[in-house]
């Protein structure tokens, strides 16, 4: 059954288009992955999809009625986190968890203390004295508190520390066993490969391919950086398949590798090298031929 | 009703901070009464070497001093600029706070339609903004009653007074809604009821100055103004069927504006 359905979703603001033609369907249970650079357009459809903002043209339906006609009745069953949480300040966590329960009938109280014990946040403190990161743990909370059969998370893990954000993809991937379907945006990478069964990539308000992530994975990109001493630059080392993307300068080199790392180990060790620095590229840096 | 018990708990602080300040505004006003009561007939010989159309422009004219509910009717106004503020504050306030403080991403995802989500929000306010006219009204009362002392009150004409004061106030806040619903983004509320309230305060300044009757159809501060509900002991019709169409008027425009708006992200 397809939870998610987009037919021909456009969306204009002014002349300004910013969504062009988006379809797509998500299957009861998958987890499914939005990611595209900042302004691509994730934040308008997860928008549209939660009735925030209204299509110019084109249906979208969650659960297989229309978000315009039956918004009420479909979000008593949805999740959402906004990607940057605030809230009425000067209230308590807890009293604003209670407002937020309060507008589903059949949530449990303790599912609340249970999900702040799992993240560790003190839930007597003011919203207004709680850091970016501690907040955004009440957004998790009043998320999942009524037990959504659809969790839609707009950059959820920004703001976390890796043990909490370790924790927090663990509540989600505990909720799809039980039965919910999820919809994770995200420009990192990494982030969407640890979680998504599939992935969608947007640029300017358009998918450019949806694949799973098995078949994304295969496709393992490092971003090198290798700084040398002056002069001690053997270019002619680098002529190996898997690297893309090179930059060179006087003093060091920079590419996109792509194949068995301990290949470009070996050759590495060859230079006499001042710094190396090997990090996860950036989406646009892994798809840039889906980019240019 | 989680909403609109939520909406109006959070008002409980303005709604006293309003209310004291307007009683404290009405005591000072009303409170050098006492000190002149005696010299009433002098006190009218100054108003008379006036220029007519000076005293007009504070609405001066068809003013009683004998008594001293003619005497705050002479304040009158300038106690109604503050209630005016007040309830163009909420009015200001009620939609765009979820935008201005990034909530509406809470509040505008639970399972609550959004004419549901204004209507509560409007009676919230409407309750504020009355319980607020309502200490107002019997704190005047007891300040009158205090300085007026052993004359007789015309308790009938004050009644209608503090009624005054709030369809006055219900006007201002319900074309705030209205205005507000028409507004991309509300940076910050009290520059648009300052304004709101400026503007249509000298349009009745400008009305009293020319004597046209066509500015009474213009602002809310002539509709409700003290001479009118002193000579009629009462209402005007008209005065009170332009109020009611703004009013309704102003909330059909919400609705159906609120219930199209695109909300936006930060």
């Amino acid at each position: 059954m397809n939870i998610i359905e987009i037919n021909n979703f456009t969306k204009y603001y002014g002349k300004f288009l910013a969504i062009d033609d988006l379809s797509l369907t998500v299957k009861e249970g998958e987890i499914f992955g939005f990611i595209g650079p900042n302004g691509a357009g994730k934040s308008t459809t997860i928008r549209a999809m939660m009735s925030l903002i209204h299509a110019t043209s084109g249906t979208i339906s969650i659960f297989g009625k229309d978000v315009g006609q039956f918004g009420v009745e479909i979000r008593q069953q949805v999740g959402y986190l906004p990607s940057e949480v605030f809230y009425y300040e000067g209230m308590k966590a807890i009293d604003l968890l209670k407002y937020s329960a309060s507008f589903y009938p059949d949530y449990q109280f303790s599912r609340i203390l249970e999900l702040a014990e799992t993240l560790e946040l003190d839930l007597n403190r003011k919203i207004a004295d709680l850091s970016y990161g501690n907040r955004k743990k009440v957004g998790i909370i009043q998320t999942l508190l009524h037990q959504p059969k659809l969790i839609i998370l707009d950059e959820p893990t920004s703001g976390l520390d890796p043990l909490i954000q370790q924790k927090f993809l663990d509540l989600i991937k505990e909720a799809n066993k039980n039965g919910a379907t999820v919809i994770f945006s995200s420009h990192i990478l990494s982030e969407v490969q640890k979680i998504c069964d599939r992935v969608a990539i947007i640029k300017n308000g358009k998918i450019i391919k949806i694949d799973k992530v098995d078949n994304l994975k295969k496709t393992n990109h490092k971003k090198i950086k290798v700084v040398v001493e002056n002069n001690e630059l053997k270019e002619d080392l680098l002529n190996v398949e898997g690297i893309s993307k090179l930059v060179k300068k006087t003093n060091y080199v920079e590419f996109i590798y792509s194949g068995d790392i301990n290949k470009i180990v070996d050759i590495i060790q060859k230079m006499k090298i001042s710094d190396l620095l090997i990090e996860e590229p950036t989406l646009e840096e892994v798809f840039f031929h889906y980019y240019e | 009703m989680n909403i609109f018990k939520f909406e109006l708990s959070r008002k409980k602080a303005s709604v006293l901070i309003w209310s004291v300040g307007i009683i404290i505004l009405i005591f000072i006003s009303i409170a050098p009464y006492s000190s002149f009561a005696a010299d009433v007939e002098a006190l009218e010989e100054i108003f008379r070497s006036y220029p007519p159309e000076l005293l007009s422009a504070f609405g001066m004219n068809d003013i009683d001093l004998s008594s001293i509910v003619g005497y705050l009717a002479l304040m009158y106004p300038f106690i109604q600029f503050f209630l005016a503020v007040q309830a163009a504050n909420y009015g200001f306030a009620l939609l765009s706070i979820e935008e201005r403080e990034k909530v509406a991403d809470f509040l505008l995802v639970k399972p609550v339609s959004r004419t549901k989500i204004l209507v509560s929000k409007i009676f919230a306010g409407l309750l504020a903004l009355t319980a607020s006219i309502l200490i107002i009204s019997c704190a005047q009362y007891v300040i009158l009653l205090l300085l007026n002392g052993d004359e007789p009150l015309d308790s009938e004409v004050l009644l209608k007074l503090s009624v005054g004061y709030w369809l006055f106030s219900l006007t201002f806040y319900f074309l705030s809604i209205a205005i507000s619903v028409l507004i991309k983004k509300i940076k910050s509320v009290l520059p648009f009821s300052m304004g709101l309230v400026t503007i249509t305060y000298f349009i009745g300044v400008l009305a009293d100055i020319t004597n046209s009757n066509i500015y009474n159809y213009l602002t809310p501060f002539k509709c409700f103004s003290p001479t009118t509900i002193i000579e009629n002991r009462g209402f005007l019709l008209e005065n009170i069927l332009i109020s009611a169409v703004l009013i309704l008027g102003s909330i059909v425009l919400a609705v159906i504006v609120y219930n199209k708006k695109d909300i936006q992200g930060v």
